[in-house]
C-alpha cells in the first residue's frame, strides 16, 4: 500500500490553452442551450403574433344606427301586447323599412336587397329585446345600434378592399356608398364584439360566436382530465411500484408505449363501435368525446407518471418502509408528492393535446353544426378546435379572423388550464 | 508533530462569512490551512463545518442564494477572484463528500471522469493506470479490480466512499477536503481510509471534518473547533485535545470523551 | 404488527381519496347514461362537407322558426350515408346529405339494418370551377386542354402514351408557357369524382384514339385516371387552403367549389371553359356545364321519431331556401332552375307530408330526469354515513383508545364506506344498462324503471353497509382490506390499456379483413404503389399495385424522422438549460411557455405549415435552384418538429431536474465544467427518462392527423427525398374514412387495414425500443 509515491505525480492539465477550450465548449452549449428555449418561445411568438394580429380583429364589430319606427301596426297587429306576439313580431321588417325610408331613391328590387343586406339579419333581435324588456317603447321612434352584415363588418375593417375593381369585390359600389353615407351621418360606429363570445356558432359570420364550442370544450375536458389523471396515475402507479416483473406487465408496458403511437382518428373509431355502439351513448355528446379524449391522453399521462416515480431514490422508499408504512403508505405519503411535478408535465401536455385534437371526434359526431350552446355533458355540441376547422373551411371572409380569434379563445383556455397544473408543479417541485 | 510556522500555509481564510439567504451560517473565520498536512474540524452538528469546507473550493456556488464573504487564499491567490477560474481551483482541490454519490457509470467511468476531462492521459494504458494506482490507494482496487465495468451505484456504501475517495485522488489534486468521509465505513475500512489520509498527507494537503474525536486525535495535525457559525479555537490537534484554551471546546471534546 | 407512526399522524389517505374520485366520476357518468338516452329533441344530419355550408344555413333559418336547431355534423357522404343506414331509432341520424346520388350497395345496406323508406330530395347544384390566383394573366381553357394537361395516359401521335406534357403551352399553343401544376381534390373526394366525369370524360371520347377503344372498361379507366406524377397536386378537402395556395401561386390552377370561387373574387380569377366563365347566371342557366347535383336522403321512418322532420324538408325545398332568389344561393348554391325546383318541391312534399298534428315532444318529467341524480347523491350520502359509522364504531370498539386499534379509524371508515358504495354503484351502472337495453319503448314507464333501480341501489349498498360495519373491531385490519381493494383498483386501471387495446384492434380487425378479402396481404404489405384513385370506379376494384402500403410507411417514417431532427436538439437542449443553466426564475417561465407549443391546435400548425413554412422552403428552394414540392415532407415535419418539442423538454427537464444535485456536486468537486458534468453525468443518469419522452415524441409523431392532412400531399412517393411530397398513414386513413366514396369500397376498408398495420408496425418498433432501453438500464442502473 505504501508504494504509491513512486511515480511521478501526474498532474491535471491545467494549461491555459486547454482551460480556455474547455471554456469555450462551456459557452458553446450553454449557447445551444438559450438557443434552443430561444427557438422554441420565438416559434410560439411568430405563431402567436400570426394568430392574435389576424384574430384580434373579431372582437369588435361594425354597427349601424337606425332611427327605427316602433310601428305598433307592425308589432302588435291585433293590438295585444302578451309575450307571445311581441316575441315573433317582424322586426326585421322594422329594420328594413327604416333603411328603406332612409334611402328613398333606391327602387328596384335587386337594389333593394342590396340595400336590406347592409345589415345583419339578426339585426331584428336587437329591437325584439329592446321591446320585449320594454314594450311602452312601441310607438315611438328609437335609435338601435343593430350589427352590420359580414361583409360590410369586413369593409369597414379593410380587410374588403375598396380599391379593386367592383366585379372583383362582395361589396358592390352602391353598398359603398351608402354605407359611406351612414358613416358622414354618424351612423357607423365600432364596438365589442359581445355576440362572438356568448353565441353558438351561425353561418352569418356575425352571429357566430365561440360559447357553444368552449362549453363543449369545457365539458369534455372536465370528462377527460376526470377520468384520465386518476386512471393514468393510478395505473402507473400499479405499472412501476407494484406490478411484478413479468410478462403481463412487460406486455402493458409495450402497450402503452405503443397507444401513444395509434393515430387519434383511430381511437374516434373506438369510441364510435364500443361507446355508441356497444354502450349507446348519444352522439355528439362531450361525455363521448370526453371518454375517447380521455383513452388517448392516458398513455401519456401513464408514461410521463412513471417517469416521475421511477426519478423519485430508492431511499425515500426505504426510508419510509423503514418505518413501517405500509407499501401503499410509502407510495401516497412519500413518493406520490415527490412525482407530482412530474405527473403534471404529463397531465399539461397530455391534456393540451386532448384540448386541440379534433380528428377523433369526427367518428363521434363532435365536428359538427351546432347552434345551441351545451348546458351538461350530454347535450349535443362540439369543441373549440372543431369549430375552428370548420371555420377554417368557410368561404365567407368574415370567418378567416372568426378562425384566428377562435385559437386565441382556445389558447386562453388552454393558459388557464395548464396554469392550474403549474401552480400544482411549482408547489411540488424540488431538488435533492 | 511538526509545528509549521503559518507562512506555509497553503490556504488562508480571513474573516470568511456565509450566508444562506437570509440565514447567516458562518461568522469571520479565520483559518489556515498547512501545506502538507491534515486539518480536521470538529463541532455540533449545524455549527457550520461543512459550509467552512465547502467555501474552501467554492462548491458554495452551487447552491442559490448562498453569499461568502471575506477573504479565502490558495497559495496567496484569492479564490473568489472574479478572474479566477473556478474549474482550475476545484481540479486542484478536490473534494470528497458526507453522503457517496457515485456517477451512474461504471466503477472505472467513475474514476476515469477527472482525469478525462483535465485531459491527463495521453493514451488508454495511462488512463488504466490512473484509474488502478487510483483505486489502489483508495484500497478498493482488490475487491473491484474484476468489474470495473459494472455500476458504480452496485457497490456497498463503504466501497462507494472509497470509490469517491479515489475518484476524488485521480486527479491528484493539492488539497483534499473530505466531509465526513468514513461515517458510513464500517472499522476496517475506516482505518484503511485513515491509512490513506496518512500516506496521503506526504503529497496531499488534506481537510477533514470528522464527528470522531478519536480520528482528529489520529489523523490530523491540526484541529479547528466550529461553534455555532463561529470558529471558536484552532490550533496543533495535540493541544486542542489536551489543552483547549475555550471551555467550549473544553465541554464538546469532553463531553464526546466522558 | 408495527403500527405505522408516520401514517398514524397522518389524516390525509391520498391514494383512497384518488380513488374516491374515480368512484365519484364513475358514478356521475352511470348517472349521466339515462340522461344520454333521454328522447332526441333535435334532427340529426350527417354527411357530405359540400351540402354541409347549405345545410347549416337552413338548419339555422329552421332553429329561428321554434324548432330546436338540427346538429348538422361534416362526415364526407360514404361516412354518412353508412351512419344513416345504421339502423332505425334515436341513435341514427335522420338526413344524410350527400354530394353523389346513393349507391345500390348502399342501399342494399341500409335494407339490412331496416332503413327502408328512403327518400331522395334533390336540392340544386355545386358549380365546380377551375381558377387561379389574381397574378397571373386570365387563362380559358377548354375540357380538352385540361384533359391532355391531367390524364395519366393521353393520345400522342395517334397512340396512347404515359403524359410528356410538362407545360400548358405543349397541351395548346396558344396558352402560356406555365408549368401544369393543378391543385384539386384527393381520389375520396365527390368533387373530383364529378370533375372526372364532366370533364375529363367529355373531352376525352373527343380523341379518336379512345373512341377506337372497344372494351368500355379500358376505355373509362383511360378517361378518368388522373396523372400521378405531380402535376395534379391532391390538395386535401379545406378549400380555402387552396384558396390561400392559389393566391400566393399564380401559375397553378386550382380545382374548387364555386362558392369559395364567389367569395375570394378579389384573390382569384375562374377560368372560362369551353368559351364559358363561371359566373353564377352561367351555371344556373346552365351554360357553364361543369356542375354536378348535391341530395339529401331522408329517413321517411323517423317521422314519429323526432320532431320536425317534414317541417326541415320543406323549408330546405322553400323558395325563399333553396329558390333562385333563396337565401342558400347567398352562401354559394347554384340553385335548379325555377320549374325543376317547383317539381321537385311538390314531389318532395308529397312524399313527405307535414303531420298537422305534430306528436309533442316527449318531456321526461323534471322527476323523471332527476332520479339518476338522486339515486347517485343517495348513494354517495350512504357512503359517507358509511364512513362515519365506521369511524366511531371504531373509537368506540376501543373507548377512543386508538393506539389499541390496528388500523386508524378512518380506514374503518373507509372500509365501511366503501362496503355501502361498491354494491350500490353496481347496482346502479347495472340498472343503468338494463334500463338502457330494455326492450320496447323507453320513455314509457321509466320513472318506474329508474324508481326501482334507485331502490335497488340503497337496498344493496345498505345491505353493505350492515356487513361491513360488523367488521369493525380493535383487531380487524382494515388497512390492510381497504389497501387490497385500493390495490385491486389499480391493477383494473392498468388493465384499462389492454381493453383500449383490444378495443382498437377489434374495432379495425373486422373491416380491415373485409378489405383483404379483396385486396392480398401479400400487395398491401410490400406493394411498392399507392394510388387508391384506381380503384375509384366500381369496374376497376383491386388493380394491382394500387394499394401497395410501403410508400405511405415510408413517408410517415421520413416526415416522423425529419420531426425528430427538430425536436430532439432542440427540446433537448431546451431540457438542459432550463433545468441546468437557467435561474428559477427563467424556468418559472420559459417551461409553461414552451409548453403552449404542445397546446396548439395542430389545424393551426397545419395552415402554418402549409401556408408560411411550405412556400418559404419553396422559395428558398428555387433560389438555389432546387425544385421543391409544394407539400414537401421537410415542410410538415419541420412544424410537426416544432410541435413536439415540449415533450422532450418538458420530460426531459423533469427527469434531469430529478438527478440528485449530490451527482453535479460530485462531478463539480473534480472540475468539471457545468457542460461537461450536464453531458457526462446529468443526462446519463437521466437517460432512461429521455428516451421515454423521446419515444413518447416518436409516438405523438407518428400518429399526428391534421399537420400533415393540411401540409403533406396525398400522394404517396416512395422517396427519401424531403423535398419532394409525400403522404403518411394518418392522412390516408383520415382522407378515406371521410371521404364521399362508398362506405363498402375497398377504398374506405383500406383505412382500417392501414390503421391495423400501423399498429402492429409501432408495435414492433416499441418492443424494439424497450428491448434497447432496458439493456441500458440494466447496464447503468
Ligand atoms: N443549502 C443550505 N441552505 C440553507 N441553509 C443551509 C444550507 N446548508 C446548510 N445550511 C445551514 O447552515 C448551517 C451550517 O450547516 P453545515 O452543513 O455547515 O453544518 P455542519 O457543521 O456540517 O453539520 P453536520 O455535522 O451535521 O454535517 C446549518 O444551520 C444549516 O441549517
Ligand atoms: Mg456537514
Amino acid at each position: 500500500m505504501s508504494d504509491t509515491s513512486t511515480q511521478g505525480i501526474r498532474r491535471p492539465d491545467l494549461s491555459d490553452g486547454r482551460i480556455r477550450r474547455r471554456y469555450a465548449a462551456e459557452r458553446r452549449f450553454r449557447f445551444y442551450g438559450m438557443f434552443a428555449v430561444g427557438l422554441a418561445i420565438a416559434m410560439l411568438a411568430v405563431l402567436l403574433v400570426s394568430v392574435c394580429s389576424k384574430g384580434y380583429s373579431a372582437f369588435y364589430r361594425t354597427e349601424i344606427g337606425l332611427d327605427v319606427v316602433l310601428d305598433p301596426a307592425v308589432i302588435t297587429p291585433d293590438g295585444k301586447k302578451d309575450a307571445d306576439t311581441l316575441a315573433n313580431a317582424d322586426y326585421q321588417g322594422l329594420v328594413k323599412d327604416t333603411l328603406k325610408n332612409a334611402f328613398p331613391e333606391v327602387t328596384s328590387r335587386a337594389d333593394r336587397k342590396l340595400l336590406y343586406a347592409l345589415v345583419s339579419n339578426g339585426a331584428g333581435d336587437t329591437i325584439r329585446q329592446a321591446v320585449l324588456s320594454d314594450p311602452s317603447v312601441i310607438g315611438s321612434t328609437k335609435r338601435f345600434w343593430v350589427v352590420a352584415a359580414d361583409d360590410i363588418d369586413m369593409l369597414k375593417k379593410g380587410f374588403i378592399k375598396r380599391d379593386v375593381a367592383e366585379a372583383e369585390r362582395v361589396v358592390p359600389d352602391s353598398q359603398i356608398s351608402w354605407f359611406d353615407k351612414l358613416a358622414a351621418n354618424n351612423q357607423i360606429k365600432t364596438t365589442f364584439n359581445s355576440t362572438f363570445l356568448s353565441a353558438g356558432d351561425s353561418r352569418e359570420p356575425e352571429q357566430a360566436g365561440v360559447l357553444g364550442a368552449l362549453m363543449g370544450s369545457i365539458f369534455t375536458m372536465l370528462v377527460t382530465v376526470l377520468l384520465a389523471l386518476p386512471l393514468g396515475v393510478m395505473s402507473a402507479i400499479y405499472l412501476e411500484e407494484f406490478a411484478p416483473k413479468n410478462r403481463l406487465t412487460e406486455i402493458i408496458e409495450v402497450n402503452i408505449n405503443n397507444l401513444a403511437a395509434v393515430p387519434s382518428i383511430v381511437f374516434g373509431l373506438l369510441g364510435l363501435a364500443v361507446l355508441l355502439g356497444v354502450f349507446g351513448l348519444p352522439r355528439s355528446a362531450p361525455l363521448v368525446g370526453g371518454m375517447v379524449l380521455a383513452l388517448m391522453t392516458l398513455p401519456t399521462i401513464i408514461i410521463a407518471t412513471r417517469a416521475a416515480l421511477k426519478a423519485v431514490p430508492p431511499s425515500i422508499r426505504e426510508a419510509a418502509y423503514g418505518i413501517g408504512a405500509s407499501s401503499l403508505q410509502v407510495v401516497t405519503h412519500h413518493v406520490l408528492p415527490l412525482a407530482t411535478p412530474g405527473i403534471m408535465t404529463g397531465a399539461i401536455i397530455g391534456l393540451a393535446r386532448a384540448l386541440g385534437e379534433s380528428a377523433p371526434l369526427l367518428m363521434i359526431g363532435m365536428v359538427a353544426f351546432i347552434v345551441d350552446v351545451p348546458h351538461g355533458p350530454t347535450d349535443p355540441a362540439t369543441v373549440l378546435p372543431v369549430q375552428i376547422y370548420l371555420w377554417a373551411d368557410s368561404p365567407e371572409r368574415a370567418f378567416v379572423e372568426k378562425t384566428s380569434a377562435g385559437i386565441m379563445v382556445l389558447l386562453a383556455f388552454l393558459i388557464s388550464m395548464n396554469a392550474i397544473a403549474i401552480f400544482v408543479r411549482r408547489r411540488f417541485e424540488r431538488r435533492w | 508533530m511538526n509545528a509549521i510556522s503559518p507562512s506555509l500555509a497553503k490556504m488562508h481564510g480571513r474573516k470568511v462569512t456565509v450566508h444562506y439567504g437570509p440565514k447567516q451560517a458562518l461568522f469571520d473565520v479565520d483559518l489556515d490551512v498547512p501545506e502538507r498536512m491534515v486539518t480536521a474540524l470538529i463541532g455540533p452538528s449545524g455549527c457550520g463545518k461543512s459550509t467552512f469546507l465547502r467555501c474552501l473550493n467554492r462548491m458554495n456556488d452551487v447552491i442559490d442564494g448562498c453569499k461568502v464573504g471575506g477573504e479565502i487564499t490558495l497559495d496567496g491567490q484569492d479564490i473568489y477572484d472574479q478572474k479566477l477560474d473556478v474549474v482550475m481551483l476545484r481540479a486542484r482541490i478536490g473534494m470528497v463528500f458526507q453522503k457517496p454519490n457515485p456517477f451512474p457509470k461504471s466503477i472505472y467511468d467513475n474514476v476515469a471522469y477527472g482525469p478525462r476531462i483535465h485531459g491527463m492521459a495521453g493514451t488508454k494504458g495511462e488512463l488504466d493506470e490512473i484509474v488502478r494506482s487510483s483505486l489502489e490507494k483508495a484500497g478498493l482496487w482488490n475487491e473491484v479490480k474484476e468489474r470495473l465495468d459494472q455500476p458504480g451505484t452496485g457497490l456497498s456504501g463503504g466501497q462507494q466512499q472509497r470509490l469517491c475517495i479515489a475518484r476524488a485522488i485521480a486527479v491528484s489534486p493539492e488539497v483534499i477536503l473530505m466531509d465526513e468521509p468514513c461515517s458510513a465505513l464500517d472499522p476496517i475500512a475506516t482505518a484503511k481510509i485513515e491509512e490513506l489520509i496518512d500516506e496521503l498527507r506526504e503529497n496531499f494537503t488534506i481537510v477533514i471534518v470528522t464527528h470522531s474525536m478519536q480520528q482528529a486525535a489520529r489523523v490530523s495535525q491540526k484541529t479547528a473547533f466550529f461553534h455555532l457559525g463561529h470558529l471558536i479555537e484552532w490550533g496543533d490537534t495535540e493541544q486542542i485535545f489536551t489543552s483547549p484554551k475555550d471551555e467550549r471546546t473544553q465541554g464538546y471534546i469532553t463531553g464526546r470523551f466522558g | 404488527m408495527l403500527p405505522a407512526q408516520s401514517a398514524r399522524n397522518r389524516a390525509g389517505l391520498g391514494l383512497p381519496s384518488i380513488s374516491a374520485v374515480v368512484f365519484g366520476a364513475v358514478l356521475a357518468l352511470g348517472a349521466l347514461l339515462p340522461q344520454a338516452a333521454a328522447a332526441r329533441e333535435q334532427l340529426h344530419i350527417v354527411g357530405s362537407s359540400t351540402v354541409y355550408p347549405f345545410a347549416t344555413a337552413v338548419a339555422e333559418h329552421f332553429a329561428q322558426e321554434g324548432f330546436k336547431a338540427p346538429v348538422v355534423e361534416s362526415t364526407g357522404t360514404g361516412g354518412g350515408l353508412k351512419l344513416f343506414c345504421g339502423g332505425v331509432g334515436e341513435g341514427f341520424p335522420d338526413i344524410a346529405n350527400a354530394s353523389r346520388p346513393i349507391k345500390e350497395g348502399e342501399v342494399e345496406a341500409c335494407k339490412q339494418n331496416g332503413v327502408t323508406d328512403i327518400v331522395e330530395v334533390e336540392i340544386g347544384y355545386d358549380g365546380i370551377v377551375l381558377a387561379a390566383g389574381k397574378g397571373g394573366a386570365p387563362r380559358a381553357l377548354t375540357v380538352r386542354d385540361l384533359y391532355l394537361a391531367l390524364a395519366k395516359e393521353v393520345p400522342v401521335n395517334g397512340v396512347l402514351l404515359a403524359n410528356p406534357y410538362k407545360l400548358w403551352s405543349e397541351v395548346n399553343p396558344g396558352l402560356p408557357a406555365d408549368r401544369i401544376e393543378v391543385l384539386g381534390p384527393p381520389p375520396t373526394s365527390g368533387t373530383r369524382d364529378a370533375f372526372l366525369e364532366l370533364v375529363m370524360d367529355k373531352a376525352c371520347h373527343t380523341f379518336p384514339e379512345i373512341a377506337a377503344l372497344t372494351d368500355e372498361k379500358v376505355k373509362k379507366a383511360k378517361c378518368q385516371t388522373l396523372r400521378e406524377d405531380g402535376a395534379y397536386i391532391d390538395a386535401g378537402e379545406n378549400d380555402n387552403l387552396i384558396v390561400q395556395k392559389l393566391a400566393a401561386n399564380p401559375v397553378a390552377f386550382g380545382i374548387l367549389g364555386y362558392s369559395f370561387l364567389a367569395d375570394n373574387q378579389d384573390m382569384l380569377q375562374g377560368s372560362a371553359m369551353d368559351g364559358v366563365t363561371p359566373t353564377e347566371d352561367n351555371i344556373i342557366n346552365g351554360s357553364y356545364e361543369v356542375a354536378r347535383k348535391l341530395y339529401l336522403y331522408v329517413k321517411k321512418q323517423h317521422s314519429d321519431v323526432v320532431p320536425g322532420l317534414a317541417e326541415f324538408v320543406a323549408e330546405f325545398m322553400s323558395e325563399k331556401a333553396s329558390g333562385t332568389q333563396g337565401y342558400l344561393t347567398d352562401k354559394g348554391m347554384v340553385p335548379m332552375p325555377e320549374a325543376e325546383h317547383a317539381a321537385v318541391s311538390t314531389a318532395v312534399l308529397a312524399a313527405l307530408p307535414i303531420a298537422s298534428s305534430l306528436g309533442a315532444v316527449l318531456d321526461l318529467g323534471a322527476t323523471s330526469a332527476l332520479l339518476p341524480w338522486i339515486a347517485g347523491g343517495l348513494l354517495l350520502l350512504l357512503s359517507s354515513v358509511g364512513f362515519q359509522l365506521g369511524r366511531r364504531r371504531a373509537f368506540a370498539s376501543v373507548r377512543g383508545a386508538t393506539r389499541q386499534l390496528h388500523s386508524l379509524p378512518s380506514y374503518h371508515g373507509v372500509y365501511v364506506g366503501l362496503g355501502a358504495f361498491l354494491p350500490g354503484a353496481l347496482a346502479l351502472l347495472l340498472g343503468a344498462v338494463t334500463a338502457h337495453y330494455l326492450p320496447g319503448d323507453p320513455k314509457a314507464g321509466h320513472d318506474v324503471i329508474w324508481a326501482a333501480i334507485a331502490a335497488a341501489t340503497l337496498g344493496a349498498a345498505a345491505i353493505g353497509l350492515a356487513w361491513a360495519q360488523r367488521h369493525v373491531s380493535a383487531n380487524f385490519r382494515a388497512r390492510n382490506a381497504v389497501e387490497k381493494m385500493t390495490m385491486i383498483l389499480l391493477v383494473v386501471c392498468s388493465l384499462l390499456s389492454i381493453l383500449t387495446t383490444v378495443g382498437i384492434v377489434l374495432s379495425l380487425v373486422f373491416e380491415a379483413m373485409r378489405f383483404f378479402a379483396q385486396v392480398s396481404p401479400l400487395e398491401f404489405l410490400f406493394g411498392l404503389q399507392w394510388s387508391p384513385q384506381m380503384a375509384i370506379r366500381a369496374d376497376q376494384v383491386g388493380q394491382s399495385g394500387a394499394f401497395g402500403a410501403i410508400p405511405v410507411f415510408a413517408g410517415t417514417i421520413l416526415i416522423t424522422i425529419i420531426a425528430m431532427i427538430v425536436a430532439v436538439p432542440v427540446g433537448l437542449m431546451s431540457a438542459i438549460y432550463l433545468s441546468d443553466y437557467a435561474s428559477r426564475k427563467t424556468r418559472a417561465w420559459a417551461k409553461p411557455l414552451i409548453e403552449i407549443l404542445a397546446g396548439i391546435p395542430t389545424v393551426v400548425y397545419g395552415f402554418f405549415a402549409a401556408l408560411t413554412v411550405a412556400p418559404l422552403i419553396r422559395g428558398m428552394g428555387a433560389s438555389v435552384g432546387l425544385d421543391v414540392a409544394s407539400e414537401s415532407a421537410l415542410a410538415a415535419g419541420l412544424v410537426m418538429g416544432v410541435m413536439i418539442i415540449p415533450f422532450i423538454s418538458s420530460l426531459s427537464d423533469d427527469v434531469m431536474n430529478a438527478v440528485p444535485q449530490a451527482m453535479r456536486d460530485g462531478s463539480f468537486a473534480l472540475g468539471a465544467t457545468k457542460s461537461e458534468t450536464i453531458r457526462q453525468v446529468v443526462v446519463p443518469a437521466a437517460l432512461p427518462g429521455i428516451m421515454g419522452g423521446v419515444l413518447l415524441a416518436v409516438s405523438r409523431a407518428i400518429g399526428e392527423t391534421m399537420i400533415v392532412v393540411m401540409a403533406a400531399g396525398l400522394t404517396a412517393n416512395l422517396t427519401a427525398n424531403p423535398l419532394e411530397a409525400v403522404t403518411t398513414v394518418t392522412v390516408q386513413i383520415v382522407t378515406l374514412l371521410v371521404g364521399d366514396q362508398e362506405f363498402d369500397s375497398p377504398k374506405t376498408l383500406a383505412a382500417f387495414a392501414l390503421g391495423l398495420a400501423l399498429f402492429v408496425v409501432t408495435l414492433i418498433l416499441n418492443i424494439v425500443a424497450l428491448r434497447i432501453v432496458k439493456k441500458y438500464r440494466e447496464q447503468y442502473e
